[in-house]
Parts: C-alpha cells; sequence; structure tokens
C-alpha cells in the first residue's frame, strides 16, 4: 500500500508542472449596456468577437497557456477584458499563437469595440458602434463594422468586408483585401499590398512600396500617394470627381468614365512619362527644365483630376 | 541744395511740371540715320577667333558630354544638393531641417537592430533625394514640396509604429 502511494505521489509531482500550463477553460458574462464600451487586450492566440442577442458581455474558451489568469471588469458603461500574463513575460517573444488564447466573445451589437494584441488573429463581425482593432503579427478578419472603424497590423494581413463609415486600414508588411466598404476609407500600407472593390464616396490610398489594385465605383475624392509602388484604380459611375495622386517613381493608371467632366492638371517632373487615352492633347515639356506637362478639360471641366509624379509613368484611361 | 521731400503736398510749380512731363513724347527719332557715322569710328574687326575662346567652347562641349554619358546628371534621375550646401533658406531647406531634426530624435529613441527598418529608411531617403532632384530645377512648386513633406511624414509615422510596439517584438520580426 506504502509503494503504491508513493508510486501515485511521484506521477503527481511529474505531471503538475505540465498541469500548470495547460490552457485554462473560461466561461464568464456580464450585463452591460447596448452602447458599453468594450476594451479587450489578448496577446497571442485566435479570438472571435460576434454580436450578442443580448445585452451582454460573454467570454468562452480557453486561455493561454502561459497566463497567470485573466482581468474581467465591468461598471458604468465600461467594460475591460485581459489575459494576464506574469511580470517575467514583458519583452518575451509572442510569436507561439498556438499555445494562446482561444476565445469566443460576445458584446451588444451597439457597443464601442477596442481590440489590443500581438501574435493573435482576430475576427470579429457586426458590431456598428465603433471598432478599433490592431494586432502586431496577427491576422484580421472584420466584416459588417460601422461607425468608426480602425483596423490596424503591422505584419499581419488585413480582411475587410462590407464594412461602413469612417474607415481606416494600415498596415506595414501584411497584405489589404477590402469589399463592399461605404463610407470614407483611408487604406495605408508600407509595404503590403492593397487590393480593393469598394463603393466609398471618399477614398485615400497611401503605399510606399506596396502595390495597389482598386476597383471604386461612385467615388467622389481620391486621394492617391505612392513611392516605389504602383497603383491601377479603375474608377466608374463618377462623373465629376475630385482625384489628387502623387508618385515618386510608382507608376499610376486611372482608369476614368469616358464621359468624366473634368479638368485635368497632370505633370512629370523628372523623367516620367505621361499617357493620355482620353483626349489628342499631348504633354508639352518644359523648355528649360525636365518638366512634361499635360493640361486638358472634358465636358465643364466640374471635377479635377491632378497628378504629379518625378520619375514615375502616369497613364489615364477611359474605361 | 535741399533734399527732395516726397511727402511734402505738391505746389503748382509741380504740377505744371507733370502736366509738362506727360505732353512729352515717349521715345524720339534722330532726324538722320546716326549709324555710318558711328560706324567709320569702330576699330576693324579680327578674322580670327582668340584662342582663349576655342578654349571656352571646348569646354563647354565637354561639360555636355558628361552630362550626356553621366545618367545620373541627366533627367530622371537629378542628384540633390546636400543639406549642407544650401546656403539660401528655401522652403525645401525649412522642410528639411525641420524633419531631419525630428526623424534623428525618434531614431536616437528607437535604437532597432533590426535591419529591414534601416532598408525600409533608405527607400525614403532615396525618394526625398528624387524629389529634391526636382525641386533643384524647381524649387517652389508646391506639389513636389508636398511630395517632400509626405515621404517624411510617413517616415516619422513609421517610427512611431514601431516605437509603439514592444520593441523587442519587432526586433524579432
Amino acid at each position: 500500500m506504502k509503494a503504491i502511494l508513493s508510486k501515485n505521489a511521484l506521477l503527481l509531482c511529474l505531471l503538475l508542472p505540465f498541469a500548470a500550463n495547460a490552457q485554462e477553460p473560461i466561461d464568464e458574462s456580464r450585463s452591460v449596456s447596448a452602447n458599453e464600451r468594450i476594451s479587450i487586450e489578448v496577446m497571442r492566440g485566435t479570438v472571435r468577437i460576434r454580436p450578442s442577442d443580448d445585452n451582454v458581455f460573454r467570454v468562452r474558451g480557453t486561455i493561454d497557456e502561459d497566463a497567470e489568469g485573466y482581468t474581467l471588469e465591468s461598471d458604468n458603461g465600461f467594460t475591460s477584458f485581459e489575459i494576464d500574463y506574469p511580470r517575467s513575460s514583458r519583452g518575451r517573444n509572442w510569436s507561439d499563437a498556438d499555445d494562446g488564447s482561444e476565445l469566443e466573445i460576445e458584446v451588444p451589437q451597439g457597443s464601442e469595440l477596442e481590440f489590443e494584441g500581438v501574435s493573435v488573429d482576430i475576427d470579429v463581425m457586426g458590431i456598428t458602434g465603433g471598432s478599433d482593432i490592431s494586432t502586431v503579427n496577427g491576422d484580421i478578419i472584420a466584416s459588417e463594422l460601422g461607425n468608426f472603424v480602425n483596423l490596424s497590423a503591422v505584419n499581419g494581413e488585413i480582411d475587410s468586408r462590407n464594412n461602413s463609415g469612417r474607415i481606416d486600414i494600415s498596415t506595414i508588411n501584411g497584405e489589404v483585401t477590402d469589399n463592399g466598404s461605404t463610407g470614407r476609407i483611408d487604406y495605408s500600407t508600407i509595404n503590403g499590398e492593397i487590393r480593393a472593390n469598394s463603393s466609398a464616396t471618399e477614398v485615400s490610398i497611401s503605399t510606399v512600396n506596396g502595390e495597389a489594385v482598386l476597383s471604386l465605383a461612385g467615388t467622389e475624392v481620391l486621394e492617391l500617394s505612392t513611392v516605389n509602388g504602383d497603383i491601377d484604380v479603375r474608377l466608374a459611375d463618377a462623373l465629376t470627381p475630385r482625384i489628387d495622386g502623387s508618385t515618386v517613381s510608382g507608376d499610376l493608371r486611372l482608369g476614368l468614365e469616358p464621359g468624366i467632366s473634368a479638368s485635368f492638371d497632370i505633370s512629370a517632373n523628372s523623367g516620367g512619362d505621361i499617357e493620355n487615352d482620353f483626349s489628342d492633347d499631348r504633354p508639352s515639356r518644359d523648355r528649360y527644365g525636365p518638366r512634361k506637362h499635360l493640361n486638358f478639360s472634358t465636358g465643364t471641366g466640374a471635377g479635377s483630376v491632378n497628378i504629379t509624379t518625378v520619375s514615375g509613368d502616369i497613364e489615364i484611361v477611359p474605361l | 541744395m535741399r533734399d527732395r521731400d516726397d511727402t511734402a503736398p505738391h505746389s503748382a510749380e509741380d504740377d505744371a511740371l507733370d502736366l509738362a512731363i506727360q505732353a512729352l513724347p515717349r521715345s524720339q527719332s534722330p532726324s538722320r540715320d546716326l549709324w555710318p557715322q558711328l560706324q567709320a569710328q569702330l576699330p576693324p574687326r579680327h578674322a580670327r577667333r582668340a584662342p582663349w575662346a576655342w578654349a571656352a567652347a571646348a569646354a563647354v562641349a565637354a561639360l555636355a558630354l558628361s552630362v550626356w554619358i553621366r545618367p545620373d546628371l541627366g533627367p530622371g534621375t537629378i542628384s540633390a544638393p546636400p543639406l549642407a550646401q544650401l546656403d539660401s533658406p528655401t522652403a525645401e531647406h525649412s522642410l528639411l531641417n525641420v524633419y531631419e531634426s525630428q526623424k534623428a530624435a525618434q531614431m536616437g529613441a528607437l535604437n532597432f537592430s533590426n535591419p529591414s527598418v534601416g532598408r525600409q529608411l533608405a527607400i525614403w531617403d532615396g525618394a526625398v533625394q528624387q524629389v529634391r532632384g526636382a525641386l533643384s530645377y524647381y524649387p517652389e512648386e508646391p506639389r513636389l514640396l508636398r511630395q517632400l513633406d509626405r515621404l517624411y511624414r510617413q517616415q516619422l509615422n513609421y517610427l512611431e509604429t514601431l516605437a509603439m510596439v514592444d520593441p523587442q517584438v519587432a526586433a524579432y520580426y
């Protein structure tokens, strides 16, 4: 009997360290207001956020095996949920997302959501009170969000679907895909590519090295900026748009409605070419400098197309 | 002799003088052709060009040839003068002064060892040089100045983003 007990004690001692590191289950809920301000911080793992049918904040799943617990506080219209780590893990490498938290979170549809993570993939849908989602290395899937929508990653990809309102999407190295957005939208990347189909009335695209291919409909104000990346925009259903574009050495191709009514002011300051398939007008070259310039108007000239390049090529074509 | 006081009220004499001046014709032609007389007084012209003129022409031709041979001096990749050589307070100079000091301060605070950060900043530096090259032809061109401004803002935003994420996380990736 004594031998059996000591064997069990030994086994327990061997298993205890593993048990302490196992992913702990979590199932918590709090009654909150319909427009609750909710803040969530999860360093690594996978998080899925959906709108709840009732005014409840609910979190289920398992928490990171390296976490020492979690903090859930809800008071006076503010709710915060955070996975807690030992102080010794500050500055650690969070890259191993597989061992991280796996969480399903429900929040009221009208709540204002703020989410922050490092190596965490986040899938969020249907929150209309505003969403500010940021991760460093994880990917973001964001659909049917409304109001102020801010999606940012450093290395992760961002997939935006049917979002509306004032939308900001930014990455450094990740790729951006956007479909069905409306309202105002800003896309910003350094090296990441941008692929978008949008009906936003105001669109801004900024990239450094990344390539951007956009198909836009009904956009009234369009800003384009690139350093080395190429931008290809197809703008339909816009007869008097206001377009401002600039590139250093990237190429810019702009497809516009054949019936567009706009004044065109295009300049290539140092070696870039201007190709105009819209009219018979051809660029003229400065007598005492390298600049080429193309000015012409179509229709009543109500809209404006102002584009400048240093050494990139500019092409304007009818759709 | 008294200095004229422009602020003093005009007298009747002044008014009369103004009227007289206004009545004068704007130009007057000589009553006869003066050129033959002037030409006769000119020294005879040398038929041969002086040797220094040929040397000057050769220098100009050599300079033109060097621009043609050196693509970095041609349009498209115009080199910009170093910041230290800018002696006048142009808009470009002002932008560079402000942004370069901000950039240096941010980089000093970051102290990144990740080589990709350096490579990324080098891309912006190259773009800045291209825009400055164009500005050397068109110093006050607002769209070029705006581009320069944007390039620096992008760099500062980039550095700010890196500073916001945990430096060790960023360094790892």
